[in-house]
């Protein structure tokens, strides 16, 4: 039999239930990139592709809360955006152009469970392999208190349903 | 069918992929070098250059490039032409009999592209433009693609970036401005990166997939080096865009510097299918070393070659190998493969057929950036004249 750690000991001391293992949110994402992103530079590319299930209704609002996490990386507004895919296919990739020059493309793909990032400095990179397909890595639950921008979901309907890039107004 | 070996013929010398190609010929016994040679006219700094690999492998350098063409021996031309001169060259080689191993990508104006492709079919020859698809992991994409274990693919999403280079010099404060039709692909300090690296993961999707791409969107960039901001072409580009039957398909690459991935640079894709989805990975599986062995550092720049696109510079600069990856896929012999298909008569998989489509892809992603719009595909063929060569200095 092993012998128990300390601190194992310590927790039950307390009454507390012992956790195999921390549940990680997008706000530890969030953290860990936003302390990370000095070290590569001005961030110029985002890739961030999130596999999912969600609701062909949900999808727009999704990716618009993407896009407003990109816009928070990269650091800059959104200048223009095009939508390419379809909501109904659970398919959808959004190609952003910011401010500055930089881009960004940001996807849904279903079915699956995962969230995949790469963010491109100019002085280095990062990545976040949440093991989509790999290694048994639990998804990051997407949760966000910020509702969806709808100057940003907007775009993206009128893009999906036009097939055509749309500007984005200063906000 | 001629008898083993097959004579090669190189065209273009040191500072090309001939470096790397001739070697790949050379080691494989169904082959036999025969000469360097080139077109006529060339600039001294590459006319020393050809006469440069011709000396390292003991070959003559004949500089009546039709008289090379009408040899004999000769059955494989081997052609790393800069790509403003690949595509005549080619049509050359294939109206003298000639089966083809070109670089990529394979031609920079659409009409030089359908030139080649009508060049190869009147003559019945055989091609191959370098590529990934002979790679393991790209044939274990298609393994999984083909025995239905995705499901139905729904769509792909594929990044491929170069870690070579010194990052950090580009002026981020001066946007890119396209300009379409793209010229100046390949120049000694940078070349077109969507073009050049972009071209891998254009054909592997339509490999993977048999379906060609209908509609792109795509935006050009210089994030990172001066030198490509210096020439006016791009280090980095985008695409997305749609497959026939509705494909969603995105694309990122470019060149980012040597110190910005801990092996050759991110070479990856996510294949979305209907009941799983998958990450293929080059550099997965692979084994992680951390050793007190003399950590990895990037070259000195070398003056002549400072994005290090070549073998030869690489080795005068002094590049170490980076160990902290250790590939568990063996890499694999675009060449054995393409002389596999001659053996055996039948086309390669990345002939000039499928080579000519991801090249008109290029072309409209260069559009798309020039014009801010969605270009759909095919492109529309221009009423062309009679084509016209350039005059070639007599021989």
């Amino acid at each position: 039999m092993p012998t128990p750690r300390k601190s194992r000991d310590k927790v039950r001391a307390t009454g507390a239930a012992p956790r195999s293992r921390p549940a990680l949110t997008m706000q530890d994402l969030y953290r860990a990139v936003d302390a990370a992103r000095p070290r590569i530079g001005h961030p110029v590319f985002v890739r961030y592709t999130r596999l999912g299930r969600e609701d062909a209704g949900a999808l727009v609002a999704l990716l618009a809360r993407m896009v407003a996490d990109a816009q928070a990386w990269i650091g800059r507004p959104p200048e223009r955006l095009w939508a390419n895919g379809s909501a109904r296919r659970g398919q959808v990739c959004v190609t952003v152009q910011f401010q500055s020059g930089a881009t960004a493309l940001v996807g849904y793909a279903a079915p699956g469970d995962g969230l995949d990032l790469l963010i491109l400095g100019n002085h280095g990179s990062m990545t976040y392999d949440s093991g989509i397909g790999f290694s048994g890595d639990t998804p990051l639950p997407y949760t966000l208190a910020e509702p969806a921008d709808p100057r940003l979901q907007a775009a993206i309907t009128r893009s999906l349903e036009s097939g055509e890039p749309q500007p984005l107004a200063p906000s | 069918m001629p008898r083993l070996p097959y004579g090669v013929l190189l065209v273009s010398g040191s500072h090309t992929h001939q470096e790397d190609y001739a070697a790949a010929f050379a080691a494989d016994p169904r082959c036999r070098l025969v000469a360097v040679t080139d077109e006529a006219g060339i600039d001294r700094r590459r006319a020393a250059l050809n006469r440069r690999l011709a000396k390292q492998l003991g070959l003559p350098y004949l500089t009546d490039f039709g008289e090379a063409l009408g040899r004999k021996d000769v059955q494989i031309v081997s052609i790393c032409a800069p790509p403003e001169r690949r595509g005549r060259i080619a049509v050359r080689c294939a109206q003298a009999g000639k089966h083809l191993y070109l670089d990529k990508s394979l031609a920079p104006r659409l009409e030089e592209v359908d030139a080649l492709v009508a060049a190869v079919e009147a003559a019945g020859v055989r091609s191959q433009m370098f590529s990934f698809i002979t790679q393991p992991w790209a044939a274990h994409a298609r393994q999984l693609v083909a025995e239905g274990r995705l499901g139905q693919l729904r769509a792909i999403h594929a990044d491929v970036f170069f870690a070579k280079g010194r990052t950090g010099t580009a002026d981020l404060g001066s946007p890119r401005r396209e300009a379409y039709p793209p010229a100046r692909h390949q120049l000694m300090q940078a070349k077109r990166e969507l073009d050049n690296v972009g071209v891998y993961p254009i054909t592997l999707i339509h490999w993977l997939t048999g379906r060609k791409f209908r509609s792109v969107h795509a935006i050009t960039a210089n994030y990172f080096f001066r030198e490509h901001q210096q020439q006016d072409v791009e280090d980095f580009g985008l695409l997305s865009g749609t497959l026939e039957g509705g494909m969603v398909v995105s694309i990122a690459a470019g060149r980012y510097g040597w110190t910005t991935h801990p092996a050759s640079g991110i070479n990856r894709m996510l294949l979305v299918g209907s009941r799983r989805s998958v990450v293929v990975d080059a550099h997965r599986p692979r084994l992680e070393m951390h050793t007190d062995e003399a950590p990895w550092t990037p070259p000195p720049v070398h003056p002549r070659d400072p994005m290090a696109f070549w073998s030869s510079t690489q080795q005068e600069s002094g590049v170490r190998r980076k160990q902290t990856w250790v590939p568990l896929w063996p890499a694999a012999s675009d060449v054995s493969y393409f002389l596999d298909c001659l053996g055996a008569g039948r086309e390669s998989e990345m002939s000039v057929f499928p080579a000519a489509h991801a090249a008109e892809v290029l072309l409209a992603a260069y559009r798309s950036a020039s014009e801010g719009r969605v270009v759909t595909l095919p492109l529309a063929r221009e009423q062309i004249e009679p084509r016209r060569t350039r005059p070639l200095r007599p021989s």
